[in-house]
């Protein structure tokens, strides 16, 4: 294992390169697995869409939509990926503060979709600003972390990063979106374990966050309460809370080994299934493509996983391996969320799941994500700065 | 700012680290492909299942009732074609929604505001709320013209059933009424649906399965917004119901039902041989439309059938069997008893009363059954104690139900004490004491003893779908094990009541052509009043008929009151008045058409 990290850093130590020759390496070093991955997952995601929403007229705009935003999205990667990451952790603080603005108010006078008040309304396009917050906070944390390697070992490094990342989580638990804010501590948590914070330590704050949950359950709103009710008994609300996980499992298990093809599935086509292109997307995919295709998806999501793990390792500084240890948390945090979920592991919690869910900010947003994940892993070699 | 490379020692944390988190990731994706795993493959058939429900909805048909018609073909009940407005606000806005209701016209009664807030408050995906039934066509016309611009609005058809003679027939026919919560398992899914009307009582209810038929099924493919999208698909056709044809004939019935107005009792016509009946009327009566009504005629439980489910004292009517009891006891009918109008039983105070205080002097027996002299019952049953009057009375079918087919018959028993004392038997001699009997156990009796076989009563002649598909109703017979030489002992005594100067039911002067033989009754009833009786058969030569006419709490004697309603009972059948002056019912009835 050291001899493989040994050599990465004697390469690091060799290279020289010149000006010119720089956008040249960088491009020579694109992770194309990963952009490969991220291509076909997005271009998997649209069909997957369409698929999901043939024979609803209702719906079918949103392919249009979900493919214009896949081009905005392509271009805004490039961009993210072209800037050197080490300038964007500069334009980070100020891109939290705005996020942070934006969160409080949109609790103050945000638009409410399905009880959470959690869209900014800009007349055609509408923002979340608890999704970019996600890749802010992400910045801001790894940035301090970086800064402070000497911190990890004491308290700093669980206040400050806890402040970091307990800030937009409570903000976002106040439109109420427990899902959201759950992610920020898996956020927290991945940048303490790679910042090198005592596993120890780390072990304690999930212990006493499980146990400050439990203590919590009373303080619920009762739409989450009844959420978590319904999570353990969906039968106790066949026709209201618990129907979205019923109609959902019913979806998936109707898939069968191989599905029943693409645009295939009544769960889908005849609308049993809620949210079917957006937050169950996944159940409407394995009725479309079975349990090979759900394995399938799931592969590729553990790949991209596999790439954002080699960028942390072979990442130039701490900055970007704890800024893509970050972003992999969230990723991951919402694949596992979502895919659990929509086959009743998880409580409902209206997280969408990466490249396959319908909507704009999201798609952009993850594209962002891997941008960045790919401006680290570009720039693993030691450069003359831009 | 300027970063620093990354020290050494970072690596090795990470290396530890990695693992950690990569243990995380695994852990939760196995835990995902597991699950997934169980739902796609060995959970696969359940939720396919699940799906297709989903998908499908089978829907009962709606079809009618079976009619109901009497013996000459006239429809007494039948169904009439109403509709049902219902509502679903599913995917709509609350304003949308209380647009969409406001449009349809309903007054406050209908829909109250209330109502409409609960309609709001449970939005059902599937099931529709009923908001106003059984309107007639012009009330929904709109919203079947223009479906269009009744959003969630749809309009249902169904049945309600119509009555020619309502209140005439309420006692036979009953009434129907709708599936209560706590009946669902006595009316269970798929043939019955909650808000489906079932037989309560009478024949709506003996025959309940015969008339509701069975209900065919249809699939309907749609989506969650309830939208149908192919064709129905026909699972089982409908059964419709089967039609009852009566016995009973609605002259009849309406004449009996006329002589009984202000009175609490009974009349029952019957066919002496084959127990069909005629005429079954009872009084008090109610609305079967509207059956909460029930005090029609101002007097209680005018719910209750009283010539199935009265028990009475049978009075002198009981003298048949006393009679035939000591006939077979061997006891010689011409043999005379002076009657001094008392009686006098060993060992006990008080007097028992002949009915005509003066006695009746020197009877024999048809004498003391012509004039009711209750002395010479009095003394035959000191002699000959309880025992062989009651298996006597069972021999005539008292104390067992008459198995007439209709629901909740009584058969009460012929005495309420075990082992009689010598004062009660006394008494249980001339159908007093606490000697209880039904008027259609009455009337089987005379029947009995007019042609020595016991017939089961009946109300139904036949079942069929239509007149060509009748299938008659065969009702068992049991003879009469009474010798034919003691029956013209009695049916003498019996003829001699009507024709003879001096008879109890003389004085109602029944034409003798009409050749009626019959026995009055005077029963006291717990109330301290009278109950008049008056049963018996016409014409004695050949009897075709049977006739039993019980009112209850009258200060006269049972051939005062009973008998003139026997003679217009018995003068309606003789004499069939036509249609054209018979005013009201035929016309009521011809305006109710049958179902197709």
């Amino acid at each position: 294992m050291s001899g493989a990290f040994s050599s990465v850093v004697r390469e690091r130590e060799d290279i020289r390169v010149n000006a010119s020759a720089r956008y040249f390496t960088l491009f020579r070093h694109i992770d194309f697995t990963l952009l490969f991955l991220v291509i076909t997952l997005a271009l998997a995601g649209i069909a997957t869409l369409k698929g999901a929403v043939l024979g609803i007229a209702a719906l079918e705009p949103v392919v249009t939509k979900q493919i214009a935003f896949f081009w905005i999205a392509l271009a805004v990667l490039a961009f993210t990926f072209l800037l050197d990451y080490r300038w964007l952790n500069r334009a980070a603080i100020l891109v939290y503060t705005l996020n942070i603005c934006a969160l409080i108010f949109v609790i103050v006078k945000g638009s409410s979709v399905n009880g959470a008040r959690s869209w900014i309304d800009f007349g055609p396009v509408n923002w979340q600003p608890s999704e970019t917050m996600k890749i802010a906070t992400a910045l801001v944390g790894a940035q301090w972390m970086a800064l402070h390697p000497e911190g990890a070992r004491d308290w700093r490094g669980i206040i400050i990063p806890g402040i970091i990342c307990g800030v937009p989580a409570l903000l976002v638990l106040m439109q109420p979106d427990l899902g959201t804010a759950s992610l920020f501590f898996v956020l927290c948590l991945a940048m303490m374990l790679i910042g090198g914070v005592p596993r120890r330590r780390i072990a304690i704050i999930v212990l006493a966050a499980i146990m400050g949950l439990a203590s919590a359950y009373p303080f619920l709103k009762p739409y989450q309460k009844n959420r978590l009710i319904v999570f353990v008994n969906p039968e106790a609300d066949p026709a209201g809370a618990g129907y979205n996980v019923i109609q959902s499992k019913i979806a998936v298990g109707s898939g069968g080994l191989f599905g029943q093809g693409w645009g295939g599935g009544t769960q889908s086509t005849h609308r049993f299934l809620p949210e079917h292109h957006t937050d169950f997307i996944f159940a409407s995919f394995i009725e479309q493509f079975g349990f090979v295709g759900g394995v399938a998806i799931l592969a590729a999501y553990l790949l991209l996983v596999w790439r954002m793990m080699r960028a942390i390792e072979t990442a130039r500084d701490r900055f970007g391996a704890i800024v893509v240890a970050g972003l992999a948390a969230v990723f991951v945090g919402h694949v596992v969320e979502n895919v659990g979920m929509t086959m009743g592991v998880f409580p409902v919690t209206g997280i969408p799941l990466p490249f396959l869910s319908y909507g704009g900010s999201f798609l952009i947003t993850t594209f962002v994500l891997f941008g960045i994940v790919m401006n680290v892993a570009s720039r693993r070699y030691t450069l003359a700065g831009p | 700012m300027q970063y620093r490379s990354r020290p050494l020692r970072d690596f090795e944390h990470f290396s530890r680290a990695k693992l950690l988190a990569w243990a995380v990731v695994v852990v939760c994706f196995s835990l995902l492909v597991a699950q997934l795993l169980r739902l796609t493959v060995f959970q696969h058939e359940k939720y396919l299942s699940q799906a297709r429900e989903n998908l499908y909805i089978t829907k009962r048909l709606s079809y009618p009732r079976g009619n109901i018609l009497d013996r000459d073909g006239v429809v007494l009940a039948t169904n009439q074609k109403t509709y049902a407005l219902t509502f679903n606000p599913y995917g709509m806005k609350d304003a949308a929604a209380r647009e969409a209701l406001g449009k349809l016209g309903l007054d406050e009664t209908e829909l109250p505001e209330s109502r409409v807030d609960e309609i709001l408050a449970t939005r059902p995906r599937w099931t529709r709320h009923t908001l106003v039934s059984g309107v007639a066509l012009e009330r929904v016309l709109p919203m079947l013209e223009r479906p269009n611009d009744f959003p969630g609005v749809r309009v249902e058809t169904g049945f309600t059933r119509e009555y020619a003679m309502p209140e005439e027939f309420a006692h036979v026919i009953g009434y129907t009424s709708a599936i209560q919560p706590n009946e669902t398992k006595a009316y269970p899914r798929p043939r019955y649906l909650p808000d489906d009307r079932v037989g309560r009582t009478g024949l709506e209810q003996r025959y309940q399965d015969e008339l509701a038929g069975n209900p065919g099924r249809e699939r309907l493919k749609r989506d969650a917004r309830g939208a149908r999208l192919d064709d129905p698909e026909l699972l089982a056709s409908s059964e419709p119901g089967k039609n009852l044809y009566l016995t009973l004939d609605s002259r009849l019935q309406k004449k009996a039902m006329e002589l009984l107005r202000g009175e609490k009792g009974t009349i029952i016509l019957m066919e002496a041989q084959s127990g069909a009946v005629l005429a079954m009327a009872s009084s008090p009566t109610y609305d079967p439309r509207n059956p909460a009504g029930e005090q029609t005629l101002g007097m209680p439980s005018g719910y209750m059938n009283l010539a199935t489910r009265g028990g009475y004292a049978p009075g002198s009517t009981m003298k048949i069997v006393g009679a035939a009891t000591m006939l077979r006891a061997g006891a010689d009918p011409l043999r005379k008893i002076i009657c001094d109008g008392d009686f006098h039983l060993p060992g006990w105070g008080r007097a028992f009363h002949c009915a005509v205080r003066s006695g009746h002097g020197s009877v024999t027996l048809a004498d003391a059954i012509k004039e009711s002299c209750n002395v010479y019952f009095y003394e035959a049953g000191s002699e000959l104690g309880a025992e062989p009057l009651f298996a006597m009375a069972r021999e005539f079918g008292f104390e067992e139900k008459t198995g007439i087919d209709l629901p909740g018959e009584r058969a009460p028993k012929l005495c309420a004490v075990e082992n009689p004392g010598p004062g009660e038997t006394t008494n249980l001699w001339i159908g007093q004491g606490s000697m209880l009997a039904t008027p259609i156990q009455v009337a089987r009796a005379y029947a009995g003893i007019a042609t020595g076989s016991l017939p089961t009563p009946h109300v139904v002649a036949a079942i069929g779908l239509s007149d060509d598909d009748r299938k008659e109703i065969v009702t068992p017979h049991r003879a009469l094990n009474v010798s034919a030489v003691d029956r013209a002992v009695i049916v003498d005594g019996l003829w001699r009541v009507v024709n003879e100067r001096g008879g109890t039911a003389f004085k109602a002067e029944i034409p003798r052509a009409w050749d009626v033989a019959g026995k009055t009754g005077t029963a006291e009833n717990p109330q301290g009043s009278n109950d008049a009786w008056f049963a018996g058969f016409f014409p004695r030569a050949n009897p075709t008929h049977v006739f039993v006419v019980h009112i209850e709490s009258t200060d006269k004697h049972g051939g005062e009151v009973a008998g003139p309603i026997a003679k217009q009972m018995i003068d309606a059948f003789l004499h069939p008045v036509s249609d054209a002056q018979v005013a009201g019912a035929p016309m009521a009835v011809a305006a109710l058409p049958a179902n197709p």
